[in-house]
């Protein structure tokens, strides 16, 4: 068919076994390393896909981590060689048609493994331990700097079920109440916190929900992020 | 700490169930994607049977609830099904190996345990660090937890800080689930439907990489879909609900696949669990399942005397589907309206400059493919075996089906790129940027349904031919 025909001229160019093949994507994994650390390609790469934000995304696929996944291939192939089924079969030459198929799994492999090396370097680096030492309150802290400490303030603050009016002063407004749960946070705020009762319609709304407290959140002050007026 | 006999109990009746209903197709898959399938099945149905109960019966949700269904899976052994499922009878034909080299083999297994110890470590130790995850699931299943039902002015109040009230509610209802077998709300214990799935993924991934024959396509298929990293990181990094989506996707278009080759109801029936278990978690699934539905209505209608064979397959298709997605439907519409529903446009259809939209398809077109083809860290080398497969073996007796298989895919990626192109037309919400960092995650929905579509050669095959085999095609049918 042709397209086997195809397969079998482009895979008769490829090493015949599985050890050349996974020597040419180790070679692969190597010279990429030293390609990469040029900073200025590494941050034209880093542009290809411009919505790639998150800094942990982007030490995913760290020029580290190809090394890395070249070192692990390395280091299979080199066990792999020690036991004799596994070397006789590294040896064995591959049939043409299954060559470019090896070749596409071998590099594959290097590619699931080197993210999932990043990611246990990136707790290692940041934290200074393995994830499996890690508790979720260290992670939460780190990740959610401000909501996730002040949410646990809160909930020492107030009982449970207390009915809260938020002001959040910043953009994000789901974090606090999707953490603090159970208090209830509504989003509804009088025009003028200390005059509050003058407000007929937000004093119409705090009587119909029966809402105990209003409460000013500022994460970014982090002397005193909560100013609170109890209205019951 | 029921997690763990939890988990088994809904193994065991996705098994049964699969013993009792798909019997007929069983001899035809290996063992793998039957382990697979069935613990997608058993969470997913057990999962929805809560859903069901709760909107439109009982209006709550309880641990008892829990404990009962999941206490049905016994019976099943007892009955023996299960039996019938370990040793489905038939002649079998012997399976065709993945990778005809032994190193491979185990180099593509070390491969598959280091992304499944990674899902594992990361379920157990890590918390949910996704803001979605965190405001508006993690959130839920607090809720469904605590107050036991979703009718409370936790979910419903439209003053109440509650984004997002109109998604649906299969996904908190299968992590509560959890989460009520640990006794308490943990990270650890919601993360548990996800280990479930991600394992049913696996035998599914080699499954369909079998059942593709022993061309280079079956084995590109396995290998891309099992060693895709992004199944395994980005549950952590960037998404909630989207790897669950992206493993329902897979099991429609894959099942769906298999139906097209062999006019068998049970494929049919376990296309349908997987695409209404995507319309019950997420919206992306709604233009999923309509270019799902179209793709299966146009091969019927580019291939002659199809639809009569299948016509009363489809009718129950069809009437499941109803019968799924009118209780949430009901209620969805019952929910308030709230300043919280966030716009994911300003507006799609006023407050937007048509040639403006134009003018941004090329760029978010752009960052489509460079999301596919330029981030290794999540798809590895598989876009190039989508290239690859999608350009070659087209023939006129395979094109019908092939397309009907890529017209969920494409039917999500179009309605992504005329989201995000008027998106990106409105500059109050490109200034933060946001605009852009869903994209990652939303386009996960769509990649291993997108690789199987793009890699598998359907094949028609009449009843008549249907052999109590594997069915495993040979190199000799030249594919």
């Amino acid at each position: 068919m042709p397209e086997d025909k195809h397969n079998n001229s482009s895979a008769s160019q490829l090493p015949r076994t599985a050890v050349g093949m996974c020597a040419v994507v180790i070679a692969g994994c190597v010279l990429s390393w030293l390609v990469l650390r040029q900073p200025a390609l590494r941050q034209g790469l880093l542009t290809l896909v411009p919505h790639r934000e998150v800094a942990i995304e982007r030490q995913l696929l760290a020029p580290r981590s190809i090394f890395l996944a070249g070192m692990v291939l390395l280091m299979m192939t080199a066990v792999g060689l020690l036991i004799p089924r596994i070397k006789v079969a590294l040896l064995t030459i591959i049939p043409g048609r299954q060559r470019l198929l090896s070749l596409f799994v071998i590099a594959q492999v290097g590619l699931a493994l080197a993210p999932i090396i990043n990611l246990h370097g990136y707790f290692e680096r940041r934290f200074g331990k393995p994830i499996f030492r890690l508790s979720n309150d260290e992670v939460m802290s780190y990740m959610v700097p401000q909501a996730w400490p002040d949410s646990i303030k809160l909930k020492e603050m107030f009982g449970p079920k207390t009915r809260i009016a938020l002001k959040p002063e910043i953009d994000d407004k789901y974090l606090m109440p999707g953490l603090a749960y159970p208090l209830c946070f509504y989003d509804v705020y009088p025009s003028n916190d200390a005059a509050w009762r003058s407000d007929s319609e937000f004093s119409k709304v705090a009587k119909e929900r029966e809402i105990d407290a209003i409460l000013r959140y500022t994460p970014l002050n982090r002397e005193k992020p909560f100013r609170v007026e109890m209205i019951k | 700490m029921l997690v763990l006999p939890l988990a088994l109990l809904q193994t065991l009746w996705g098994l049964g169930l699969m013993a009792l209903f798909c019997s007929s197709v069983l001899p035809r898959m290996t063992l793998s994607e039957r382990l697979g399938v069935g613990v997608l099945v058993g969470v997913i149905t057990q999962s929805y049977i809560h859903l069901f109960v709760m909107l439109v019966l009982t209006h709550d949700f309880y641990a008892s609830y829990v404990a009962l269904l999941a206490c049905a899976a016994i019976p099943f052994a007892f009955l023996g099904s299960v039996r019938r499922w370990i040793s489905p009878g038939g002649a079998r034909t012997e399976s065709p190996r993945l990778f005809a080299n032994g190193a491979i083999r185990c180099l593509a297994g070390v491969g598959v345990l280091g992304l499944l110890s990674w899902v594992v470590a990361a379920a157990i130790f890590l918390p949910t660090t996704d803001y979605d995850a965190l405001t508006i699931w993690s959130y839920r299943d607090k809720v469904l937890l605590t107050e036991h039902t979703l009718f409370t002015p936790s979910l419903m109040d439209p003053l109440r800080f509650n984004p997002m009230p109109h998604h649906p509610y299969m996904i908190p209802i299968m992590e509560t689930s959890y989460a009520m077998a640990a006794g308490a709300f943990r990270y650890w214990a919601i993360h548990v439907p996800y280990v479930l799935f991600y394992l049913g993924f696996l035998g599914l991934a080699f499954g369909a990489g079998k059942a593709a024959g022993s061309s280079w396509r079956g084995g590109a298929i396995a290998a891309s879909l099992a060693l895709m990293p992004a199944m395994a990181v980005q549950p952590l990094m960037n998404s909630g609900r989207e790897p669950y989506m992206a493993i329902m996707a897979f099991g429609a278009v894959y099942y769906a696949g298999r139906w097209l080759e062999e006019p068998e109801g049970a494929w049919l029936a376990l296309s349908v669990c997987f695409a209404a278990a995507l319309h019950q978690t997420k919206i992306e699934g709604t233009p999923f399942i309509a270019g799902y539905a179209m793709g299966i209505l146009l091969f019927c209608a580019l291939t002659k005397g199809e639809f009569q064979i299948r016509k009363k397959q489809i009718g129950w298709a069809v009437l499941a589907f109803v019968v799924i997605m009118v209780p949430w439907n009901h209620v969805s519409g019952s929910i308030p309206k709230s300043n919280h529903e966030y716009g994911f446009t300003n507006g799609i259809l006023s407050n937007v400059h048509p040639l403006g939209v134009v003018m941004a398809v090329p760029y978010v077109l752009y960052l489509m493919i460079s999301e596919f083809m330029f981030r290794p860290e999540l798809f590895g080398v598989a876009p190039l075996a989508i290239v690859a497969g999608v350009t070659g073996g087209w023939r006129r007796e395979n094109a019908p089906a092939r397309l009907a298989l890529l017209a969920g895919p494409a039917a999500l990626l179009l309605t992504l790129l005329g989201l995000y192109a008027v998106r990106q037309t409105q500059l109050d919400v490109m200034k933060d940027n946001n605009a852009l960092l869903s994209l990652s995650r939303r386009i996960l929905v769509v990649g291993p349904a997108l690789v199987y579509a793009c890699l598998y050669l359907p094949w028609k095959r009449t009843p008549a031919s249907l052999t109590p085999s594997l069915g495993f095609k040979s190199a000799a049918d030249g594919l």
